[in-house]
């Protein structure tokens, strides 16, 4: 999938291996960087990447497996991105327990020194042209944030249109509908593509 | 912890209503129990037990009751 706004913004959805869950692909105006929401297939990224393209950043929706896998790889690829996160996400790459790897067949515990913790509301550009607006949306997991970009509102698994938000892994019901009617309003009331953790994207209806 | 106890604690991960499950219920009947809810149930076994439940085991659960023994 891939989009264009008047702002030249660029959003390609990968789908992963590990539970379909999806990394986005985001770059601005300069073909030369871009920065990922969640990590996953590495190789998948790098397959429609433009040729010299760097990769300055990865915005983490949630730390569960199935969308930080891939981010030692990642880091090994280039060694200056910096992870964003919640400070509860960015414990949650290091713990095998918070970010159930334990109960798959590979854990996972991320390598990298270089990440960022992000609160609710901070503004965040970490490349020309491209500002990252983040909103925190607990219910699926404690540390779960939304981010906006331009046109696009990347939800994670704090919403998947037409899916029942995941609650039985250490999440609360209530915060989780509470994030869900904040993000369902935001994306109504600005137009907002909605980039989920699994499944295609989706404009609402107002 | 009674059987009761472990009943409510399964309704609750499953977000099932309190009373839903009895020992005899089988679990291919429970919509609510799917691939997401074995993980969690992975996960209620280490958090609330401290016990390490593989999917052999799970693939084994047949009714409530099959879980509530393995709690033990």
């Amino acid at each position: 999938m891939t989009a264009r706004l008047k702002s030249m913004l660029e959003v390609k959805a990968v789908e992963n291996s590990i539970f379909q869950s999806n990394t986005y692909i985001v770059r601005a105006n300069n073909p030369s960087e871009c920065i990922l929401i969640d990590c996953g297939d590495v190789s998948r990224v790098m397959d429609l990447l433009h040729e010299g393209c760097k990769i300055p950043a990865v915005f983490i929706t949630h730390a569960h497996f199935d969308h930080i896998y891939g981010l030692n790889e990642l880091i090994g690829l280039f060694p200056e991105c910096k992870v964003y996160a919640s400070a509860y996400a960015l414990d949650g790459l290091r713990d095998t327990k918070m970010n159930y790897s334990r109960y798959h067949d590979t854990e996972f515990v991320f390598d990298g020194d270089a990440v960022e913790a992000i609160e609710d509301g901070y503004l965040v550009s970490p490349i020309e042209d491209l500002t990252i607006r983040c909103i925190h949306t607990p219910g699926h997991d404690a540390g779960c944030m939304t981010y906006i970009i331009d046109g696009y509102i990347f939800t994670g698994d704090s919403y998947i249109p037409g899916v029942k938000t995941v609650t039985n892994l250490r999440g609360n019901k209530a915060q989780a509908a509470e994030s869900e009617e904040t993000i369902k309003g935001l994306a109504s009331k600005f137009s907002l593509t909605i980039c989920p953790g699994h499944g295609e994207t989706l404009m609402l209806d107002n | 912890m009674t059987n009761e106890e472990k009943i409510t604690m399964l309704e609750d991960m499953l977000e099932l209503d309190n009373g839903v499950l009895t020992p005899e219920t089988v679990l291919a009947d429970v919509d609510e129990y799917d691939s997401m809810a074995k993980l969690s149930l992975i996960v209620l076994f280490d958090d609330e037990l401290g016990k390490k439940l593989t999917g052999e085991q799970i693939r084994t659960f047949k009714t409530v009751n099959d879980i509530l023994a393995a709690m033990d």
